[in-house]
């Protein structure tokens, strides 16, 4: 920190104005390295740009009145910044942005605005965030940010309290068990599809068996619970509800205080019978809430030694359970939970009793707790939340404000209504939800049907007759050298080099395969044939050329081998077994498109052009490197031929999950998203749509690399992010940067959605219709992605 | 797209001395024809992301001419955009050769 240093002429200007304004000596004479290290970093952190910008003689200035006003606040008891500085940083965030428009954070209105914002701040509850895991407070997080960003700290405050309180109510299933990658796809399909923590809690509870292979144990909601009894107790055992102290510092106290003089404390409280740990709702005999379990009457007491050690656990349970603002939010997914629990131990599993700590427990049989939980979800359903305060149970009305309980309310009534569905009922679901499927297939087959006529209605026949005489050419080329690198795959590998290239043409067993795939294309009638050639050769004529001349007889022998493929990738495709040969395609694609933009390392084409012994994959990339373009065309007709529209769709999504950044589309990835979406028949609209909904930002303008105009509005920066070449020679930190399309200045929140967008788009649900293999590739993608946001987060990986 | 490498009689893979060279040798009339192609091609990033591009346009025009693919979409009229990339304006390579 750069220190002030006051020149004599300076200090006397100082003086001066100090007796102009009449403001107090000590305020002036304060030099910054005199001030606690916090302020001096805020100083400098409202200076320093002001220094750059301005120079030395405004950061001087700058530092006088931050320091000024502090010592103004000082004197007149206000809040100053140094209070802003001692928030966490997520309410400052939410102060910062709700004083943004008050004005300069060295004016009084911002500073006021700040002061405002601290003490509505300070009379809300610290939300319990320790007591939720990171998955579930990263949506939390997401789900107040709104609140953040716009509302002001208390609002975001209040709605962190809301969530967190929401999903304490709810048991939380055991992952410590479950592997890294296990937990990565249980993350990956529960973000995805929820929108908020409750919500997420669930499906992890509701999605752990298809993943982990097992029933899921349940953490005990007394775990977290207990933590809360850190917080002081009143005499009559009910939680102390004043308001706490919402400063970070205050928090680490608070998390350092040992439990043992709460339990003391809590030992001293009226003894009462213990109750089970979970749901916290339900309430210990003799309260209202009890009566609920005493519908269950056959609930089993478990009596356990009450002298162990475990006492303090048990404590403080019942302290919890015993306050007075002890909700009941049990939501109607602890019973879809309950369900899906083993059968054997399910009551104390969800219970959230399988905890070898807790001894004094009452285990409330499954059926019974199901059965409790219903109620209270419908109660819950009905904007009702009760209270149980001493034995009586009032219902207040939400007012309808709660939209998560109405949203588990229609979930209940949804879920009911299949409970009491017939088999007939169930038929007509089938029925209704088999429809699409069948029409989709109908759909298929007639288009199939159709497409052999559809290929000889040429949709540009001038294009195609002007440039089929090149497109020989090139082709025999292209051909040839394939020839030269797969000797065994072609025929045309024993053609004299010195043959006339056009001449070939006519030649039939010189095409490097001719496929079974002809039996589509040969349908077509020889008058559309004759057509075309027609066309084609009045085309030729125009043109007055000597090579078109050559080419115009040998052109009619193409079109009588319109059905062969237009590469030898095309033969070498058909040899691979057929339940591969769309995953091989597919991953030509990928490489196209990652190959078009030069990512790929200079050694390895080398390695792949000069290797024999090559495996499938290798040899896809050769083809791509070769730069192929009727391979490519090939392809693009094997897909279209073979894979299914969700396959089709599915490829691209593919494609700019494992290689699109976020703002950095390339204009190869660009140019070949759009036409992929032509050819998969998706459309201008709907690829740009989606792109977005992906992306989180439109998909730019089809590039013109040709136009200095477009040039001209292109970002430099942005630019020089396409080159990925360059990316991967930047240090480790700015590769992170450039993986999740992050500015160059960013902050936290920034970080968190641009990795969310990136990991919905690798989630395996999005390639249903695609292999294990393209799965397996989002999936390592996604890894990427989580190592780019905890690098950026300074989280230990 | 405009194809610069057919007006300078080049291939894609083109060294800078043989793209020097061309540009050189390009007349008064045609510099000023292709007003952006001297700009485009001598910046190299400029003209490594052009040549980068030109290969996808290749790559569409020829698929665009396969008899296969002849109802394709073309919501991004694609017809009019690869009509300089047409397979016979890019013989040059083949024919340079001798073949």
């Amino acid at each position: 920190m750069r220190p002030l240093y006051l020149s004599p002429t300076l200090a006397t200007m100082l003086l001066s104005l100090s007796s102009i304004f009449a403001l107090p000596l000590a305020a002036q004479s304060t030099s910054l390295d005199q001030l606690p290290s916090a302020t001096q970093e805020e100083i400098g952190r409202v200076c320093l740009p002001v220094q750059y910008r301005e120079g030395a003689g405004a950061y001087r200035n700058c530092v006088q009145t931050e320091i000024s006003l502090r010592n103004d606040n000082a004197l007149s008891g206000k809040n100053g910044p140094t209070d802003l500085a001692r928030l966490s940083f997520d309410d400052k965030y939410a102060v910062q942005q709700a004083c943004a428009r008050a004005g300069g954070q060295s004016s009084s209105d911002y500073q006021s605005c700040v002061t405002t914002q601290i003490n509505e701040l300070s009379a809300v509850e610290q939300p319990k965030l320790d007591l939720i895991s990171e998955d579930e407070l990263y949506v939390v997080q997401q789900s107040c940010f709104e609140a953040q960003s716009k509302q002001g700290a208390a609002s975001y405050r209040r709605c962190l309290n809301g969530e967190v309180n929401s999903l304490l109510a709810i048991p939380a299933a055991d992952t410590s068990d479950l592997n890294m990658l296990k937990k990565n796809a249980l993350q990956l399909r529960c973000s995805s599809n929820t929108s908020s923590a409750v919500q997420y809690r669930q499906c992890v509870a509701s999605e752990f068996e298809s993943i982990a292979g097992q029933a899921p144990s349940f953490l005990p909601v007394s775990t977290a619970t207990a933590v809360t009894a850190n917080v002081p107790q009143s005499n009559n055992g009910q939680q102390n509800s004043s308001v706490v102290n919402n400063t970070v510092e205050e928090v680490a106290e608070k998390k350092q205080v040992p439990t043992e003089p709460v339990v003391a404390a809590i030992n001293e409280l009226p003894r009462q019978e213990p109750t089970m740990a979970l749901p916290r709702n339900i309430s210990p005999p003799g309260t209202q809430q009890s009566q609920l379990d005493e519908v269950a009457s056959t609930a089993t007491d478990v009596s356990v030694d009450t002298e162990s050690q475990s006492n303090s656990t048990d404590n403080i349970l019942l302290a919890q359970n015993t306050s007075a603002d002890a909700t009941t939010d049990v939501l109607a997914s602890d019973i879809e939970v309950s369900e899906n629990a083993g059968s054997d131990n399910a009551g104390a599993e969800i219970a959230g009793l399988e905890n070898n700590d807790a001894t004094n427990t009452r285990i409330i049989s499954r059926p019974e707790l199901v059965e409790t939980l219903n109620k209270q979800a419908q109660s819950i359903a009905q904007g009702i939340e009760v209270e149980a305060v001493d034995g009586v149970a009032e219902s207040t009305s939400t007012g309808g404000t709660d939209l998560l309980s109405k949203a588990s309310g229609l979930w209940q009534k949804f879920f009911n209504s299949l409970s009491s569905l017939d088999s007939t009922g169930w038929l007509i679901i089938a029925g209704i939800l088999a429809l699409p499927a069948l029409l989709l297939g109908l759909f298929s087959f007639t288009r199939r049907l159709k497409k052999p006529t559809a290929i000889a209605a040429t949709s540009n026949p001038d294009l195609a007759s002007r440039i089929e005489p090149g497109l020989q050419t090139r082709k025999l080329r292209h051909e040839h050298q394939a020839a030269s690198l797969f000797d065994d795959d072609t025929p045309s590998a024993q053609a004299d080099d010195d043959h006339d290239a056009i001449t070939r043409i006519a030649t039939k067993s010189e095409r490097p395969v001719v496929s079974d795939a002809s039996a589509m294309v040969e349908t077509q009638s020889a008058s559309e044939n004759k057509a075309s050639e027609n066309k084609a050769s009045e085309s030729k004529a125009s043109e007055n050329k000597a090579s078109e001349n050559k080419a115009a007889p040998n052109n009619q022998q193409h079109w009588a081998n319109l059905s062969g493929w237009q590469s030898a990738f095309g033969g070498w495709l058909e040899r691979l077994p057929e339940a591969d040969r769309t995953s091989a395609c597919i991953e030509f694609l990928v490489y196209w498109v990652a190959y078009g933009d030069d990512r790929f390392e200079p050694e390895l084409k080398k390695r792949l052009f000069t290797a024999t012994d090559l495996s499938s994959h290798d040899e896809i990339k050769r083809w791509v490197l070769k730069q192929d373009v009727f391979a490519f065309s090939d392809v693009i007709v094997w897909m279209r031929q073979n894979a299914s529209q969700h396959q089709l769709d599915q490829s691209i999504s593919l494609i700019w999950a494992l290689l699109v950044t976020e703002n950095n589309v390339t204009p190869v990835q660009n140019t070949l998203i759009r036409y992929l979406s032509d050819a998969f028949n998706i459309g201008k609209e709907n690829i740009e749509s989606r792109f977005e909904k992906a992306f989180g930002h439109s998909l730019p303008n089809m590039p013109r690399p040709d136009s200095l105009a477009w040039w001209a509005k292109q970002d430099d920066v942005q630019v020089q992010n396409w080159n990925a070449r360059a990316i991967a020679t930047r240090p480790d930190n700015e590769q992170m940067i450039a993986r999740l399309g992050l500015p160059t200045t960013f902050n936290e929140a920034q970080v968190i959605n641009a990795f969310r967008r990136s990991a919905r788009r690798c989630h395996p649900d999005r390639f249903t219709a695609l292999g294990d293999r393209e799965r397996a590739l989002a999936e390592q993608r996604f890894i990427k992605f989580e190592e780019a946001r905890d690098k950026l987060l300074g989280v230990s990986v | 797209m405009r194809n610069y490498y057919h007006v300078l009689e080049l291939e894609r893979s083109a060294s800078s001395k043989e793209l020097s060279s061309s540009l050189n040798a390009l007349s008064t009339e045609q510099i000023a024809e292709e007003d952006d192609l001297q700009a485009i091609m001598e910046t190299t990033e400029w003209r490594n992301h052009y040549r980068q591009a030109h290969l996808q346009y290749e790559a569409i025009a020829a698929a665009m001419n396969d008899p296969r693919l002849q109802d394709t979409l073309d919501s991004h009229q694609w017809v009019k955009r690869v009509i300089e990339f047409e397979p016979e304006q890019n013989t040059i390579e083949f024919n340079k050769s001798g073949r």
